[in-house]
């Protein structure tokens, strides 16, 4: 009996030398920055489909989006019918929408920024934010946990202007992919204002690139919005002129 | 027994020019009591009603909506609408009671003339051209343009704080840019026909067609609510046609009179009890100043109540007398104050009294809608309640001096005498 807890405990110490030694926990900044550089790119187009869910019913939406590095960025929306034509371009810190029914350019400023993109849980101050979070937020790692059964990094990060539209952000970043497959977005005091989670992640290019994005607005209760990307590109080809008032008046 | 009281209004008349001095204090007290009851009831009966007018008018005497929209108001839920109007608008028309009913769309919108949006908003009305013919434009005032008509193109006449914080202007193109049921955009390019005022609720809105309502709202047949209007604002005639309504819709619509909405169910009794502080605050001055001369009165005349008391005269006598005497001064300085107030309300009746634009700027889009000027309203109801109020704070500022001359014991006043 002696002789076989020995064997035991030989075959546990064993067991524990053979293990391969953890991963060394990586700094904020360094999960940060691989974070963006997973989600920037020089330039890239895809289609997404927008599903819009306020809890008792849903719309789809269906956009052509092209990007120019981390700032620029231009959206046309070709279905539904009704909102056919309707186009967004953001330049720098700014953003303008062309509305056909109305013929009109607007720039989009003060309140309406933080209202939702067509009703969705995304408002436009969202849409305008750049995947910079190593530049925009001070982090630090907050421990490892288990989500959807993959290891993630905890990573509490709190902005370093006052400027930022969440001054607080929890990131649950894959230890694998270096996506943030879950954020919790905090207000100043305190209060969780969204959720936003990454799914489907392909490896395109050599980076590893969301598909998939859900938003929940936690101040709309039953809300929420999908955003499925295909059809995604990098670094193509883009004309000055996507990026331009005329652009947004005329289309293509 | 008539004998006897004849006897005391006369001792009581005699008593009253004794002292013609104290007996006018008395009676200028009452006086200015009264007049001062008179023009504050008659302000404030007018202020209440044209605010309770207003928002009748402006909200309907009672609205029907669907009880999902109902439960989620303060959210201003579009997709809870009504989306098959016409046959609710029958039924609601078809109740006894009912003068009038429409379909209405309300909705929040951002507005810009220029290339910005975002900074200001109004709140979208869309009816049919005959409610605002019949129920906005009696109480609006047209500061420039005209009113909305058939056209094609989207027209829109705005309040004036509305155009104000847009810049907008008759003839201007103006973007109003909502949101559908299902929360997509909804931009309409309208051009501004109209800037009007009238009270604070109708200058912060932007007022459009049905039609131009429903493609915002993108509502095909629907509305957001009915409203509809009875013989009388008076909530004793609109609430039991709102309980008829809502026994023909069912529960799948709640159904309301605008007496039962919003902050009005908790206002309701503080206007109805504000004529009752009103009167009640004058009564307790009066008093004061009605004790305080009934008093000296009775001081002065101890020995002689003595006197009285010993040629038999009773407590209750005593007492008589000298409430009597209260009430006669009471009731001439009642006339006259019911007189100088009525005269003073009419004045106010016809003038108004003027709170400034100020005022209404700052009620904003507050849940009651608030005028520049109000009038006062005078009833013979009013009069008479108010000369009452007169009366009664002389009689009960005399009755505890009263009491205490009926408890002179004659013996003392005669040996006080000598």
């Amino acid at each position: 009996m002696k002789r076989t807890l020995w064997a035991l405990a030989l075959l546990a110490g064993t067991a524990h030398a053979e293990e391969p030694a953890p991963p060394p926990v990586p700094t904020a900044a360094e999960l940060l920055a691989k974070v963006d550089a997973n989600l920037q790119s020089t330039s890239q187009s895809s289609t997404a489909k927008m599903v819009v869910n306020n809890g008792r019913r849903t719309r789809e939406y269906v956009l052509k989006i092209v990007a120019r590095g981390q700032t620029d960025s231009a959206v046309e929306y070709v279905a539904p019918e009704r909102e056919k034509g309707t186009r967004m371009l953001k330049i720098d810190d700014q953003m303008w929408l062309y509305m056909p029914r109305a013929e009109r350019v607007q720039k989009i400023s003060g309140h309406m920024m933080r209202q939702g993109m067509m009703g969705s849980d995304m408002s436009y101050e969202d849409a305008m934010a750049t995947a910079d979070f190593d530049e925009m937020y001070t982090a630090k790692v907050a421990g490892s946990e288990m989500l959807e059964g993959r290891s993630h990094w905890k990573v509490e990060a709190v902005a370093k202007d006052k400027s930022v539209t969440y001054p607080k952000r929890v990131l649950w970043i894959d230890e694998v992919t270096f996506i943030p497959s879950k954020q919790e977005l905090y207000a100043v005091s305190g209060m969780l204002l969204k959720t936003w989670t990454m799914s489907d992640v392909r490896l395109i290019d050599g980076k590893h690139v969301p598909h998939q994005m859900t938003i929940t607005d936690q101040l709309k209760p039953g809300s929420n919005t999908t955003f499925i990307t295909s059809d995604l590109q990098f670094d193509v080809p883009l004309q000055d002129e996507v990026f331009s008032l005329r652009w947004l008046e005329r289309g293509q | 027994m008539i004998q006897r009281i004849s006897g005391q209004v006369r001792l009581a008349l005699r008593n009253s020019v004794r002292n013609v001095r104290r007996s006018m204090l008395t009676a200028i007290t009452v006086l200015v009591g009264t007049s001062l009851t008179v023009v504050a009831l008659a302000f404030m009966t007018g202020l209440y009603d044209q605010i309770m007018i207003d928002y009748a008018e402006n909200q309907g005497h009672g609205r029907v909506v669907t009880a999902a929209f109902e439960k989620r108001e303060m959210l201003q839920p579009l997709y809870e609408n009504i989306a098959d109007v016409d046959p609710v608008l029958d039924t609601v028309r078809a109740i006894p009671g009912v003068t009038d009913a429409y379909p209405v769309i309300r909705l929040g919108v951002s507005t810009a003339v220029g290339e910005e949006i975002g900074e200001t908003f109004a709140n979208v009305t869309g009816a049919p051209l005959e409610w605002y013919e019949s129920h906005v434009k009696p109480r609006a005032i047209v500061l420039d343009g005209a009113w909305l008509s058939e056209s094609k193109d989207a027209q829109v006449v705005l309040g004036r704080r509305a155009a104000n914080d847009a810049g907008a202007k008759v003839g201007d193109s103006i973007l109003l840019l909502g949101a559908t049921q299902y929360g997509s955009m909804s931009p309409v390019n309208a051009k501004v026909v109209g800037v009007i005022t009238g009270d604070s609720t109708l200058d912060t809105q932007a007022f459009v067609t049905l039609d131009t309502a429903r493609w915002m709202a993108d509502m095909e047949s629907g509305a957001l609510q009915v409203m509809f209007y009875t013989d009388s604002f008076e909530p004793s005639v609109a609430e039991p046609v709102a309980l008829a309504v809502q026994g023909a819709l069912g529960d799948t619509y709640v159904v309301s009179s605008w007496s039962q909405q919003g902050a009005w169910p908790g206002t309701m009794p503080v206007i109805n009890g504000m004529e009752y502080i009103i009167a009640g605050l004058m009564i307790f001055v009066m008093v004061l100043a009605i004790f305080n001369t009934m008093s000296m009165s009775v001081m002065e005349r101890t020995s002689e109540i003595g006197v009285m008391r010993a040629m038999g005269q009773s407590r209750i006598g005593a007492v008589s007398t000298f409430l009597i005497e209260a009430g006669l001064i009471g009731a001439v300085g009642g006339v006259l104050g019911v007189l100088i107030g009525g005269l003073f309300a009419a004045y106010l009746a016809t003038q108004g009294v003027s709170l400034g634009q100020d005022m209404v700027d700052q009620a904003g889009e507050g849940a009651f809608p608030i005028k520049s000027t109000y009038y006062a309203v005078i009833s013979v109801q009013t009069l008479l309640y108010c000369l009452g109020v007169g009366v009664a704070a002389a009689i009960a500022g005399a009755a505890m001096p009263a009491i205490r001359a009926a408890s002179i014991r004659p013996t003392h006043a005669m040996r006080a005498r000598r």
